[in-house]
C-alpha cells in the first residue's frame, strides 16, 4: 500500500514537473495536439506500470522521453505502411517540373531572411507542422534529434528509397510553404 | 526536355531526389555526372539546388532542441494526474 502511494507520489511529481516538455516533444514529432496529448498520458501510463523497472541511474525526463519516443516510433511503424507519397503536385507524368511550380530565384533580401530573420523561424515552425505527420517525422529525426538516414529507416521500419521520397517531398512542400509566406510571416 | 535525354540525364523529380541524396550519401561516380549534366541543362533543377540547400541550412541552424519554446498544457496536466488517482 505504501508502495503504491509513493509511486503515485513520485509519477505525480513528474507529471507537475515535465509533462509540458514531454507534450511539446510530442507536439513537434506530430504537429497533432490530441495525438501528442494521447502519447504523452500512454507514457505515463507506460511509467507507472513500469515504475519499479526505473532503476535511477538515469534522469527521470530521460527515462520518460525514452518511452515517449517509443511510443511515437510505435505511432509511425504503424502508420507509414499506408504511405504513399505523391509528386503529382509539382511534376507532370514525364517527372518535369509542372510550368505553375516551376522554381523562381529568390531575391538576395530574401535568402538572408533565410537564416537570419528571427520571424522566418516562427515561419518555418508554421511550415513545418503543415507537414503530413509522417513526413514532419522523418524531419524532425533527421534535424532535431541529428540521426543518420539509416537509423531513422531502421526505427520507422521503411525502406530507405521511401525515406528519400519523403524527405524530397518534404523538402518540395516547405520551400512552396516559405515562398507563399513571402519569408516572413 | 524529351524522352531521350530524360532516359540519360533524369528527370526533374529524379534529379531532385538525388539532390537531396547527394548531402548525405555518395553517390556512385556515373550518377554523379548525370546529374550534373542535368543540372547544367535545367536552370530549374539549379535553382531548386540552391534553395534546397539553403533549407537545409535553415532547418539545420534553426531546429534545436534546447531552443524549444515550451507549450503549456495544463488539462493534459490535470487530466493525466486525475488518471493517476484513479490507479
Amino acid at each position: 500500500m505504501e508502495s503504491t502511494l509513493n509511486r503515485v507520489q513520485e509519477v505525480g511529481d513528474w507529471v507537475r514537473l515535465y509533462s509540458d516538455r514531454l507534450y511539446t516533444w510530442a507536439y513537434l514529432k506530430t504537429a497533432n495536439r490530441l495525438l501528442a496529448e494521447d502519447l504523452v498520458q500512454d507514457t505515463f501510463t507506460v511509467a507507472y506500470q513500469t515504475y519499479d523497472q526505473f532503476e535511477r541511474k538515469s534522469q527521470p525526463m530521460t527515462w520518460l522521453s525514452g518511452i515517449l519516443k517509443r511510443k511515437i516510433a510505435e505511432h509511425y511503424r504503424l502508420k507509414s505502411r499506408e504511405n504513399i507519397i505523391s509528386f503529382s503536385l509539382f511534376f507532370d507524368e514525364n517527372g518535369d517540373w509542372k510550368t505553375e511550380q516551376l522554381p523562381q530565384d529568390w531575391t538576395k533580401e530574401e535568402t538572408d531572411s533565410l537564416l537570419d530573420d528571427i520571424a522566418f523561424r516562427d515561419m518555418l515552425y508554421q511550415c513545418l507542422y503543415k507537414l503530413p505527420e509522417p513526413w514532419l517525422n522523418c524531419i524532425t529525426a533527421k534535424y532535431l534529434e541529428g540521426k543518420e538516414s539509416n537509423q531513422i529507416c531502421l526505427e520507422l521500419n521503411i525502406k530507405a528509397a521511401n525515406f528519400w521520397q519523403i524527405m524530397h517531398r518534404a523538402k518540395l512542400q516547405l520551400r512552396k510553404c516559405i515562398e507563399i509566406n513571402g519569408f516572413t510571416p | 526536355m524529351n524522352t531521350l535525354l530524360h532516359t540519360l540525364i533524369f528527370t526533374c523529380r529524379e534529379a531532385g531526389l538525388l539532390i537531396e541524396k547527394k548531402r548525405e550519401i555518395q553517390l556512385s561516380a556515373m550518377t554523379g555526372i548525370r546529374l550534373k549534366l542535368h543540372l547544367s541543362a535545367c536552370k530549374s533543377c539549379r535553382i531548386y539546388a540552391t534553395q534546397s540547400e539553403q533549407i537545409h541550412q535553415a532547418l539545420k541552424k534553426n531546429l534545436i532542441i534546447d531552443d524549444l519554446k515550451v507549450i503549456e498544457n495544463e488539462l493534459l496536466k490535470a487530466k493525466i494526474l486525475n488518471n493517476l488517482k484513479k490507479e
